[in-house]
């Protein structure tokens, strides 16, 4: 009896299939739980909570145009909300259901968690019609239970099942990139002589002729400083960037990201890594959905079966009773999503409120 | 569980079976096995390069793990628990149009994955090589320990594989019989126990679009503070022309192939299989495959699925201890059309030995109906070469 080798007909016959179940699809009900008529069954669920979902937008220079960059949460009615971090980079604005384009600004982060507390809108300008915080759970729920995305829109955004209870979610071994190409000063500093479109740099405000000085604590000199200083971060890591433009001393805030799959500046250490198990199964886990650049590393999370897009995390993972059970805080992968336990997030908003001036008092912010 | 890129560098399973490593591209395509005994056939180079395009990937990855110390071993865990009785009527219904029947399904599925969790498991086999290993999962769907899996996790029959319980124990188990075409495997836990948690498999007429459904399986490999991790769909598609798959939205990938997919009633109704690009592109073997071909694959046999295609032939081994001697040409099929002749002894079918009537009719299975194929043979000595249209059975 032989073993033989397969042909490509079987798959070939799957393929096929695909083209044909596609045109099939068209003209039956769907199932799929991702699909608008299924979402309609949980719009009592966000009710309240859409009120009190924030939806985080950053300028695209390049598009000319406003983005989505994550959703996020109200946790007090002065004009507090909570978000992801590492996506609240750049020039940002945020909506709600009942206000448009508010002025958004970073006041306090936790890496950690990747968290970030936004002041949003002007001084005042919620006394008369106060924002609603959200409710929070008092536990994270079960296994099998339904997770709700909540957006600004009485619909949510998308519905799945809690999949794993709250666990450490380890580092992944990926390096961290800022995206530009460096060139120097005549003292021997790092300088932006190009920023990849939508890396770390450009994303973050960084322009071509900033002279790079200092990253977080660390003084930079020169380029290989600079690339040490990267390096040894991960991917999805929040840094503060000091550079000087024109003469005048500037901070920003820069989210790394990961290597892009196909570099064409790629080293042979790049291949390298590319080439390996790991960059495999990272491959197929980015099938189907894009990720979250900061996917990983928190010291607790739990995770869910929903799909959502990147720009989608950040606000509130809610109960069937319309209460947050958790932050949403990333696309971790092709079956996964991660959010942050509630009875966790209220003391990382406590923290960080408690740490923060909100701009309208005297702010003397050290460097 | 850290994956461990720095550690020696190991294979792939390929999605039909073999040990080849993952094409580095992106739009992980298909490889075409490497088996140390089988070689191309003319058919594979047919395949038009646009379908090959259609991307299949696989779902086993391996890398290097450093085996984690057994627990000490408990009391057998719960049996199978098949949820008898009427369902809720919020699985009943085509959708789901009230909170109420929102929360009966919560309910229901909170209360089936803590009783399906104990039959899942995940499996470790060691790459050929013996460097590295590929993971999968897998679920017992007997007291004695069979456990059905993915054809590509457990690979080639009577080896050895570790199998992480759900409660972290490790114990042996040995692979027995595969279908490769349709990616079904079996494997038997090494133990004179009779106790093991097992899921009941629901019988095949019971599969149907729109059922819902819950997959288990480890996505990236067994991790140790992580149980089987749940994903809730419906199903979307039943595939039967050709392969038989079950489609759902349940989203998989690699890690999970082998691991279960249950019904409301937690009874194993599919083996994950495979995934397309889309999100909602997640394959199933169904259950029924086991079912009808499991003395085939409790007996340790390696096949595939026979295509239906038909020559027209009968015959005995050849006289001088090769080819198939051919002793009976049947009326209006292929072989009387192209002119086979009795005594013809037949050495090659579209390049590959052939030695006894198993092997042509293993060959012919895995061609098709209607394939133009080339035989090789002996008449009087002499070597002939034909060109017949295989017929259908």
């Amino acid at each position: 009896m032989h073993v033989r080798s397969s042909t490509i007909s079987a798959a070939t016959c799957l393929a096929v299939l695909f083209a044909a179940v596609g045109a099939d699809a068209q003209t039956r009900t769907s199932f799929k739980l991702r699909e608008p008529s299924f979402l309609h069954s949980f719009r009592p669920v966000v009710e309240n909570a859409h009120r009190s979902t924030v939806r985080i937008e950053r300028f695209d220079k390049h598009d000319n145009d406003w983005k989505q960059a994550s959703l996020g949460i109200v946790v007090d009615s002065s004009g507090l909300a909570v978000t992801k971090a590492s996506e609240a980079v750049g020039t940002l604005r945020a909506s709600l259901a009942l206000h448009r384009h508010l002025d958004a600004v970073v006041i306090a982060v936790n890496s950690k968690y990747d968290l970030a507390l936004i002041q949003l809108g002007r001084e005042g300008q919620f006394a008369q019609s106060a924002l609603e915080p959200i409710r929070w759970a008092k536990s994270a729920g079960e296994v099998g239970r339904w997770v709700v995305t909540a957006g600004t829109d009485r619909t949510p955004v998308a519905v799945g099942v809690i999949s794993v209870a709250a666990r450490v979610i380890a580092p992944s071994t990926e390096p961290a990139v800022l995206g530009i190409t460096m060139g120097q000063d005549r003292t021997g500093r790092p300088t932006i002589e190009s920023a990849n479109r939508n890396g770390a740099a450009d994303q973050a405000g960084l322009l071509p002729g900033d002279v790079i000085y200092r990253v977080n604590d660390f003084d930079i000199r020169n380029g290989r400083a600079l690339q040490s200083a990267i390096l040894r971060r991960h991917p999805g890591d929040i840094v503060d960037i000091h550079i000087v433009r024109n003469g005048e001393k500037r901070q920003v805030r820069a989210t790394l990201q990961h290597i892009p799959s196909q570099s064409e500046d790629a080293t042979d250490q790049w291949e390298k890594f590319r080439s390996n198990m790991t960059s495999r199964w990272a491959m197929m886990n980015e099938l189907g959905s894009r990720l979250s650049v900061r996917r990983d590393n928190f010291p607790q999370a739990s995770q869910h079966d929903t799909v959502l897009r990147p720009e989608d995390c950040g606000g509130p993972a809610l109960n069937l009773d319309g209460e947050a059970i958790g932050i949403n805080i990333a696309r971790s992968g092709r079956t996964e999503s991660l959010f942050i336990p509630a009875e966790t997030a209220q003391t990382l908003i406590a923290e960080l409120m408690s740490t923060s001036q909100t701009r309208w008092t005297s702010y003397d912010r050290s460097e | 569980m850290q994956l461990d890129d720095s550690g020696t560098n190991s294979e792939h399973v390929a999605a039909n079976g073999s040990r080849n490593s993952l094409d580095n591209r992106c739009d992980s395509r298909l490889q075409t096995t490497a088996n140390s005994s089988a070689k191309q056939t003319a058919a594979q180079s047919k395949v038009s390069s646009r379908l090959r395009r259609s991307t299949i990937a696989i779902l086993v990855f391996g890398y290097c793990f450093a085996t984690s110390s057994p627990l000490a071993p408990s009391s057998a865990g719960p049996r199978a628990i098949v949820i008898a009785g009427q369902l809720p009527s919020a699985f009943l219904q085509p959708f789901p149009t009230s909170l109420d029947d929102l929360k009966e399904i919560e309910n229901h599925v909170a209360r089936l994955v803590a009783d399906v969790k104990p039959a899942t498991v995940a499996v470790r086999v060691a790459n050929e090589n013996g460097r590295g290993a590929a993971f999968g999962s897998g679920v017992i769907v007997s007291q004695d320990g069979y456990i059905l899996t993915a054809g590509h996790v457990s690979g080639e029959s009577n080896r050895e594989a570790d199998v992480i319980l759900s409660d972290g124990r490790e114990v042996k188990a040995v692979t027995l019989g595969r279908n490769i075409d349709a990616d079904s495997g079996l494997m038997k836990i090494i133990s004179d126990r009779s106790d093991w948690s097992y899921a009941e498999m629901a019988p095949r007429e019971t599969i149907e679009l729109g059922h819902w459904c819950a997959a288990l399986g480890h996505p990236g490999g067994v991790k140790p503070n992580r149980d089987a991790v749940l994903r809730l769909g419906r199903i979307l598609d039943i595939i039967d022309t050709g392969d038989q798959l079950v489609q759902t939205d349940c989203e998989l990938v690699g890690g999970d192939s082998g691991g279960p997919l249950f019904d409301m009633r937690g009874r194993v109704i599919g083996i994950n299989s495979r995934i397309a690009e889309q999100a909602d592109m997640n394959f199933h073997v169904p259950v029924g495959l086991y079912v009808d071909e499991w003395d085939r694959l409790a007996s340790g046999e390696e096949f595939r699925n026979h295509s239906g295609a038909y020559l027209g032939v009968k015959g005995k081994r050849g006289s001088d201890g090769f080819g198939l001697q051919i002793t009976t040409v049947e009326t209006e099929t292929a072989a009387e059309k192209i002119g086979i002749k009795l005594g013809d002894v037949i050495v090659k079918f579209d390049g590959e030995r052939v030695d006894s009537i198993t092997d042509l009719v293993d060959l012919v299975g895995m061609a098709k109906p209607g394939d133009r194929v080339q035989i090789k043979l002996l008449r009087n000595g002499s070597p002939v070469t034909l060109y017949p249209r295989l017929g259908e059975r």
